[in-house]
């Protein structure tokens, strides 16, 4: 989350590992003929429309929306064999975490008894990093050209996704408080409603990801 | 044989992927690019720990 606000200052550090560094796999990946699995992003979008397919128009508000962009149409134009996967406020859980995930986070806070503000204005389909992994190798399986979408499939506000992690893990939801985004003061101006229309990925991939509520009770059983 | 190259091995998709490939050593051959050394708590892959943000560092690599 803060990564996109650090990344409206700066911008010469984020495009370097955001473009340049694909440019210079894609190049690699051109002489010894690799098929490149590229990571990108709902930011992207400009949030008006939601549930974006594939072919929607792109309009980043952020910068770092603008570096993923950038990095897009570097493998478009490169003329190798490539994958795009956006995806959408990834979670999960690793043997070693450098960074916390907004699971994770809400968790912790409830479970500690601290009142957490959530914004209810934005609106997003999670992705539970299995689920991410899971498209690559898919990608990598089938080899699969082009840009595809991967997210769950139900469009929640972020205050709801907070409310599903307290009801599934058993917390407190009175200790989630909704404000709206406007009194956050943000550096980086975020898509309001994005959420990922699935349709190309399930039936391209045949790969159908689930909803925000059944994966986080797989991800619970995982925990345990 | 596959040959797949984890750029960020360390990082949560990175993690996920190599839990996810290393079920399947007979198909997957995997390594794994990050910074600083290998934190993803497995030894069963060919480690690299290499700034990927420098040029002639990573096409040599």
């Amino acid at each position: 989350m803060t990564q996109v606000d650090d990344c409206e200052n700066k911008k010469e550090a984020y495009d370097l590992l955001n473009v340049t560094v694909v440019k210079w796999l894609s190049e690699v990946s051109k002489e010894i003929n690799a098929h490149v699995i590229h990571i990108s992003t709902d930011f992207i979008f400009d949030g008006i429309k939601g549930f974006y397919k594939e072919t929607d128009k792109p309009n980043p508000l952020s910068y770092y929306g603008v570096s993923k962009l950038k990095s897009e149409e570097v493998l478009i134009q490169s003329r190798i064999n490539f994958t795009i996967l956006r995806t959408i406020l990834v979670y999960g859980k690793v043997f070693d975490m450098s960074r916390s995930n907004i699971v994770l986070w809400v968790k912790e806070m409830l479970s500690k008894g601290k009142e957490i503000t959530i914004v209810d204005d934005q609106f997003r389909t999670p992705t539970h990093v299995e689920d991410l992994a899971l498209a690559c190798k898919i990608s990598m399986d089938k080899r699969a050209k082009g840009i595809y979408h991967i997210s769950s499939n139900e469009l929640l506000s972020i205050f709801e996704i907070a409310q599903q992690i307290a009801a599934v893990f058993h917390l407190d939801k009175s200790l989630i408080k909704p404000i709206s985004t406007s009194t956050l003061n943000q550096t980086a101006s975020r898509p309001v409603k994005t959420g990922f229309d699935l349709t190309k990925t399930n039936k391209e991939l045949e790969f159908y990801p689930k909803s925000f509520k059944e994966d986080l009770l797989k991800f619970k059983e995982k925990l345990a | 044989m596959i040959k797949v190259i984890i750029t960020g091995s360390n990082g949560l998709l990175g993690q996920s992927l190599l839990n996810l490939l290393l079920k399947d050593t007979q198909k997957y051959q995997v390594f794994g690019f990050s910074t600083g050394e290998n934190r993803s708590g497995r030894e069963d892959f060919s480690y690299t720990s290499i700034d990927i943000t420098n040029e002639i560092i990573l096409k040599k690599t």
